[in-house]
C-alpha cells in the first residue's frame, strides 16, 4: 500500500510538473517548445492540484515533536 | 515549475513559521511591493515628462471617463487571469500554500513544498559558478539588430533607462539607510554584490541565489526574513522593469508613429502595475508578456508590428538595468521588514523557526 501511495504521488508529481510548465514552454528554449502543443486552459490549475496532491501521497511528515 | 514551487514553500513557511502574525507580514510584503510598484511609475511618469518632448494630452482625443478608466483595469486584470498561465500559476501557488499549511492533514503537503523549495534554492546556489558564463554571454549577445533611426532611438531608450534606473537606486540607497539600521557599509556591499550580478544576468531568477546569500551575509536579514521576502520580490515585484516598459512604450511610440501623450501614460499606470505582478523573471519578459496588453490598451493599429518591435527594443541593456534595480529593491524591503517586522518579538520567533525549519528540511519522506 505504501509503495503504491509513493509511485502514484510520483505519477502525479511528474504529470503535475508537465502541467505546470506546458502552457509556458512557448517562451523558453526553442527546443522544449514542443511541450506548449499540449497546453490547454486551466492546465497550470491542474497542474498545481496534482503537484499538491503529489506531495500529500509522498507524505513527508515532520519527526514528532517539532511542530509547537 | 520553479517559481511556483518556490512561492509555495514561501507562503507556506510564512504561515507555519510565523503562524498568527503571518497573515500581518504577507500583507506588508505584498503592500510594499505594491506601494513601490505604484511609486515607481509615478516616478517614471514624472521623468518621461522631462526627457521626453510628449504634450500633455492629444488635441481633439477625448479623454477617457472615471469608469471607462476603471473598466480598463478590471478588464486588464480579468485577461491576465484568464489568459495567462504565469499568472495562474502565481495565483495558485499562493493559494497552495496557505491551504497546506493552514489545513494540519495537508501539512505534510506543506512539508513537500517546504523541501522541494529548499532543495531548488540549494541547487541554484550550487550553480554561483555559471553566473559569469552567463553573463559573458549576455553581453557578446547584445545585439545590433536595428537600422540607423531604430539604433538611434535604441540608443536613447537606453540613456533615458539608465538615467532613470540608477537615480532610483540612488534613491533607494539612501531610503534604506535612513529608514533601517544598515551602516553605509552594509548598504554599498550589497549593492556592490547583487546589482553588478542582476545588471549581468538580466533576470530575477537567476540573481535569487546571489541575492539570498548578499541579503543574510551584508544587509544582516535572518534566513527566515530572507527566504520570504527575497522570494516574494523576486517572484512578484518587477518595479524597475514597469518603468522600463513605460519608457520603451514612449520610444516604439516614436519610432512606429503612434500618437501618445502623457495622459495616456498616466492612464497606463495602474495596468502596468497589475502586469508587472505577472511577468516572468527571466530576460525580457516584460517584453513579452506586457507589449500585447499594451497594444490594446494604447489601441495600436498594427498590433504585430508593435509587439515584435517592443520584444526587439525590450532586450539587451533594457533588462539588465531593470533586474539590477528589481533585485536591489528586494533587498532593501527585506531590511524594512526585519526591523519592522521582528522588533515586535525576535527571540520567539527564532525559536519557532529552527524547530519548523528543522522539521520541514529533516522530516522524512
Amino acid at each position: 500500500m505504501k509503495v503504491l501511495k509513493k509511485l502514484a504521488g510520483i505519477l502525479f508529481l511528474l504529470l503535475g510538473i508537465f502541467a505546470l510548465i506546458a502552457p509556458q514552454a512557448i517562451l523558453g528554449l526553442t527546443e522544449l517548445r514542443w511541450l506548449s502543443q499540449f497546453a490547454f486552459p486551466g492546465e497550470a490549475l491542474l497542474g498545481a492540484v496534482l503537484v499538491g496532491l503529489a506531495y500529500l501521497l509522498l507524505g513527508r511528515v515532520p519527526p514528532p515533536g517539532a511542530v509547537r | 515549475m520553479f517559481v511556483f514551487h518556490l512561492l509555495t514553500a514561501a507562503t507556506a513557511k510564512l504561515i507555519l513559521q510565523h503562524k498568527d502574525r503571518a497573515g500581518r507580514l504577507f500583507l506588508r510584503i505584498v503592500g510594499l511591493y505594491v506601494a513601490m510598484g505604484v511609486i515607481s511609475l509615478i516616478y517614471a511618469t514624472a521623468w518621461l515628462g522631462v526627457l521626453s518632448n510628449m504634450p500633455l494630452s492629444r488635441p481633439g482625443v477625448p479623454l477617457p471617463t472615471l469608469l471607462g478608466w476603471f473598466r480598463q483595469i478590471v478588464s486588464t486584470l480579468s485577461h491576465v487571469l484568464s489568459q495567462q498561465p504565469m499568472l495562474q500559476a502565481l495565483a495558485l501557488a499562493t493559494l497552495m500554500g496557505w491551504l497546506t499549511a493552514t489545513v494540519p492533514a495537508l501539512h505534510a503537503a506543506a512539508y513537500g513544498f517546504i523541501a522541494a523549495g529548499d532543495w531548488i534554492l540549494n541547487v541554484f546556489r550550487k550553480l554561483l559558478w555559471y553566473y559569469p558564463i552567463m553573463i559573458g554571454c549576455l553581453a557578446i549577445g547584445i545585439p545590433l539588430k536595428f537600422g540607423n533611426r531604430g539604433l538611434a532611438l535604441y540608443g536613447q531608450c537606453v540613456l533615458w533607462e539608465m538615467v532613470v534606473i540608477l537615480v532610483w537606486c540612488a534613491a533607494m540607497m539612501l531610503f534604506c539607510k535612513l529608514t533601517t539600521c544598515r551602516t553605509w557599509k552594509q548598504v554599498l556591499s550589497y549593492y556592490g554584490t547583487v546589482w553588478p550580478t542582476g545588471f549581468g544576468t538580466g533576470g530575477s531568477y537567476d540573481t535569487l541565489a546571489v541575492n539570498l546569500i548578499s541579503a543574510e551575509q551584508d544587509l544582516g536579514l535572518s534566513p527566515e526574513i530572507a527566504e520570504v521576502s527575497i522570494v516574494f520580490g523576486t517572484v512578484l515585484n518587477k518595479n524597475c522593469a514597469t518603468m522600463s516598459t513605460l519608457i520603451v512604450t514612449v520610444i516604439v511610440a516614436k519610432l512606429l508613429g503612434v500618437p501618445i501623450s502623457i495622459t495616456e501614460i498616466v492612464f497606463l499606470v495602474p495596468p502596468v502595475v497589475i502586469m508587472g505582478f505577472e511577468t516572468p523573471g527571466i530576460p525580457g519578459g516584460a517584453g513579452y508578456f506586457m507589449s500585447p496588453v499594451l497594444a490594446v490598451l494604447l489601441h495600436v493599429p498594427n498590433p504585430t508590428l508593435w509587439v515584435s518591435t517592443f520584444i526587439a527594443f525590450y532586450s539587451g541593456l533594457i533588462p539588465m538595468f531593470s533586474t539590477a534595480g528589481n533585485t536591489t529593491d528586494d533587498g532593501v524591503v527585506g531590511a524594512l521588514l526585519q526591523d519592522r517586522f521582528q522588533q515586535n518579538g525576535p527571540a520567539q520567533v527564532a525559536v519557532a523557526d529552527k524547530s519548523l525549519i528543522g522539521a520541514a528540511v529533516g522530516g522524512e519522506a
